[in-house]
C-alpha cells in the first residue's frame, strides 16, 4: 500500500506590484492511501495540485510529509525502478535517442535486462517504431512510450498523470484494460485522468483534490451515490404524488411533467403511488454520473474558470 | 552505482549530438593539424631566417601543437558534457533519472564518473589522432623538423587534464543552471569575455581566475636563449601543477555548491 501522509508544497514568488513576496499552497497537508489490487483515480481541476503531488510522493519536488510504499520510503528500497513505474509527462524523451534506447537507458539504470526492452515495446505496440527517433512521435505513441517506460521494471505500483491523454479510442481501452488487469494481479495503480467517464469504468477508488486539499478519498461507487441519485416520477396526478410523498418525508422538486425525487428508490415511489391509487405514467432511476458528482465536489475549488455566459451577466 | 554509471555512458552513446560533436572536433584538429600546423606553420618555421628567435622554438614544435589541440579538444568534450545534464533538464528525462536511483547523489557521481571516463578516452584518442595529423602534414609538405625536445607521456597527461577539468567546469555549469542556452552561454561567457574583462583589473593576478588557471596547464613551451622559459605576458603565469591546484580549488568549491543544490532542489522540467 502507498501511504502519503501530511503532503504539503508552497511555492513563493516575488511580486513587487503585490505585496513584494506571495506564498502559494500548492499542496496542502494531503492524507491518502493507494490500496494494492485496485486501481485509484486521482482527480481534481486544472491547478488542484495533482502532478506536484505525485512529484511529492515520488521525491522529486521538495515538499513537507512524506510517502511510504509497504512502509518504506521509496528511496530506501535497493532498486526503486521494481517498486514504482511513473508517467509524469508523455514527452520525457530525448527526442533523437530512440525508443528502444530511452527504454535501454532506463533499463541500464534499473538494473533491468534489455530482453524486456523488447518485450514492453512489444506489450504498448510499439515494436514497428522501436528504431525511430521519438521526436516525430504522435503524443498517443509518445504515451506508448511512456507507459512502456512505466511497466519496464515490472513494478509493484504505477503512478501515471493523464496516461490517456491523446490516445485513440482503441488505445484507452487497451488501457484501461491494461490497468485493470494490472492491478488485479496485486499491484497498485495511482492514475489521474480528465476523462472522467473513463476513470469511473477504470478506477475503483477515487482521491478527488481542490486547491491542494483533499476533497473526498472514497469508493466511485460511494462518490456517485453521494452525489445525489434520483427518481423521475410522473402519475396521473402529480398534486396529489406531490402530497404523498411529503406525508412520506421524501424530498422532491418539479421536473417537467413530474416530480425528481432524491434519496429513494424506484421500488419506493412505486409501492407509494400504489397506496395512493395513482397510475404511474414514468418511473426511472437517475444515476449520477461521476462527472455530476466531480464538478458538486469540486464547485468553487478551481484554480482556474472559464467565463460562463451567467457570469458575464452578472 | 555501476548501473547509473552505465545508464549515463550509454545516455552519452545514443544521443546524436555526441557523435556529430566528436566530428565536429575531428574536422577541427585534422585541419588544423594538417594544414594549419603540419603543412604551413612548419614550413613558415623552417624557412625563417636561421637567426630568427623563432628558430629556437623548432624542438618544441610538437610539443606546443599539442598544448594546441587541447584547447579544441577540451570545448567539444565540455560541450558533450554539459548536453548529459542540461539534456535532462530540457526534455525531463531527468524525473526517471531520479526516480529509478535511489539516492541524488548517485546519479550525480555518476555523472562525474561518465563524464570522467568518456572524456579520458576522448581526449587521448583526439590527441594522438591530432598528433599523427600533424606527421602527415609534415610529410605532405615534404618539412623535416629538427629532434623534438618532448616527453609524449607528460604532454599527454596534460591534454588530458585539461580536457577532463573543462569537461568537469562544463558539467558543473550545467548542474547549476540547467537551462541549456544559460548553460552554453556561460560555458562561453565566462572564459572568454568575463575573466577577459576581469584581467585587465587583475592584470597578472588574472591567472588565479579558474579558466585561466586551467589554460596555465597547457601552456605552449617556448625556448629562450636556449633554454625552456616561462612566457612572459600581461596576465602573468602559473607552472602546470600551480595552474591545476588553482582550478582544482575552484572546482571543488563548485562541484560542493553544485551537490547541495542537486540535492535540493526541485527536478523540474526547465526549457
Amino acid at each position: 500500500m502507498i501511504k502519503a501522509k501530511n503532503l504539503s508544497k508552497s511555492y513563493t514568488s516575488l511580486n513587487v506590484r503585490k505585496d513584494f513576496r506571495s506564498v502559494k499552497k500548492a499542496v496542502d497537508n494531503l492524507s491518502f492511501e493507494v490500496e494494492t489490487g485496485k486501481v485509484t483515480g486521482f482527480l481534481g481541476p486544472n491547478g488542484a495540485g495533482k502532478s506536484t503531488t505525485m512529484r511529492l510522493m515520488l521525491g522529486l519536488d521538495n515538499g513537507r510529509g512524506h510517502t511510504t510504499y509497504d512502509g518504506q520510503a521509496l528511496k530506501s528500497y535497493k532498486n526503486p525502478s521494481k517498486i514504482v513505474g511513473i508517467l509524469l509527462e508523455a514527452k520525457a524523451f530525448h527526442p533523437t535517442r530512440t525508443a528502444r534506447n530511452h527504454l535501454k537507458v532506463l533499463a541500464a539504470a534499473g538494473g533491468i535486462p534489455y530482453k524486456r526492452v523488447d518485450e514492453v515495446l512489444e506489450l504498448v505496440g510499439l515494436s514497428d517504431v522501436a528504431k525511430s527517433k521519438p521526436g516525430k512521435f504522435s503524443l498517443g505513441m509518445s504515451q506508448r512510450l511512456g507507459i512502456a517506460a512505466a511497466i519496464l521494471g515490472e513494478p509493484k505500483y504505477l503512478i501515471l498523470d493523464e496516461p490517456a491523454n491523446g490516445l485513440d479510442p482503441e488505445g484507452i481501452a487497451w488501457l484501461r484494460q491494461f490497468l485493470r488487469n494490472y492491478a488485479k494481479n496485486g499491484r497498485g495503480v495511482f492514475v489521474s485522468s480528465h476523462l472522467l467517464s473513463e476513470m469511473s469504468m477504470m478506477a475503483d477508488n477515487v482521491v478527488v483534490i481542490g486547491k491542494g486539499k483533499l476533497i473526498a478519498d472514497t469508493s466511485i461507487d460511494k462518490l456517485i451515490a453521494g452525489a445525489g441519485s434520483e427518481v423521475y416520477v410522473r402519475a396521473s396526478s402529480t398534486a396529489e404524488l406531490e402530497k404523498s410523498l411529503d406525508k412520506a418525508g421524501f424530498k422532491f422538486k418539479k421536473d417537467g411533467k413530474g416530480l425528481a425525487v432524491t434519496g429513494a428508490k424506484t421500488d419506493d415511489i412505486g409501492k407509494l403511488a400504489h397506496d395512493a391509487k395513482l397510475t404511474v405514467l414514468e418511473l426511472t432511476a437517475r444515476t449520477a454520473s461521476l462527472e455530476q458528482a466531480f464538478l458538486e465536489l469540486t464547485e468553487g475549488s478551481e484554480e482556474f474558470q472559464a467565463k460562463t455566459e451567467k457570469a458575464e451577466k452578472k | 552505482m555501476m548501473p547509473t554509471i552505465k545508464a549515463e555512458f550509454k545516455k552519452i552513446f545514443t544521443t546524436r549530438s555526441t557523435y556529430l560533436l566528436i566530428l565536429i572536433a575531428l574536422v577541427i584538429i585534422g585541419i588544423f593539424s594538417v594544414y594549419g600546423e603540419g603543412f604551413k606553420d612548419s614550413a613558415n618555421l623552417l624557412n625563417s631566417s636561421h637567426n630568427h628567435p623563432i628558430k629556437a622554438q623548432l624542438p618544441l614544435f610538437i610539443a606546443g601543437t599539442i598544448t594546441q589541440i587541447a584547447t579544441f579538444v577540451g570545448i567539444f568534450g565540455g560541450i558533450i558534457a554539459l548536453l548529459l545534464i542540461t539534456h535532462e533538464y530540457r526534455y525531463n528525462t531527468i524525473t526517471y533519472t531520479l526516480t529509478i536511483s535511489n539516492s541524488r547523489t548517485k546519479v550525480l557521481f555518476s555523472k562525474v564518473a561518465a563524464v570522467l571516463g568518456f572524456v579520458f578516452v576522448y581526449s587521448v584518442v583526439m590527441t594522438a589522432i591530432g598528433v599523427g595529423l600533424i606527421y602527415v602534414g609534415l610529410a605532405l609538405s615534404h618539412n623535416v623538423m629538427p629532434h623534438q625536445d618532448i616527453n609524449y607521456l607528460t604532454y599527454l597527461a596534460k591534454s588530458v587534464f585539461y580536457a577532463e577539468g573543462y569537461a568537469l567546469a562544463a558539467l558543473l555549469l550545467g548542474v547549476l543552471i540547467r537551462n541549456q542556452v544559460g548553460a552554453f552561454a556561460a560555458l562561453f561567457v565566462i572564459p572568454g569575455p568575463v575573466e577577459g574583462l576581469l584581467s585587465l583589473m587583475l592584470r597578472a593576478d588574472s591567472v588565479y581566475l579558474p579558466f585561466m588557471a586551467l589554460s596555465q596547464v597547457v601552456q605552449a613551451p617556448i625556448i629562450m636563449n636556449g633554454h625552456p622559459a616561462h612566457p612572459n605576458n600581461d596576465t602573468g603565469y602559473l607552472s602546470a601543477p600551480k595552474g591545476a591546484l588553482v582550478f582544482l580549488v575552484y572546482l571543488v568549491v563548485g562541484w560542493a555548491v553544485a551537490w547541495y543544490l542537486f540535492l535540493r532542489r526541485d527536478a523540474t522540467k526547465i526549457t
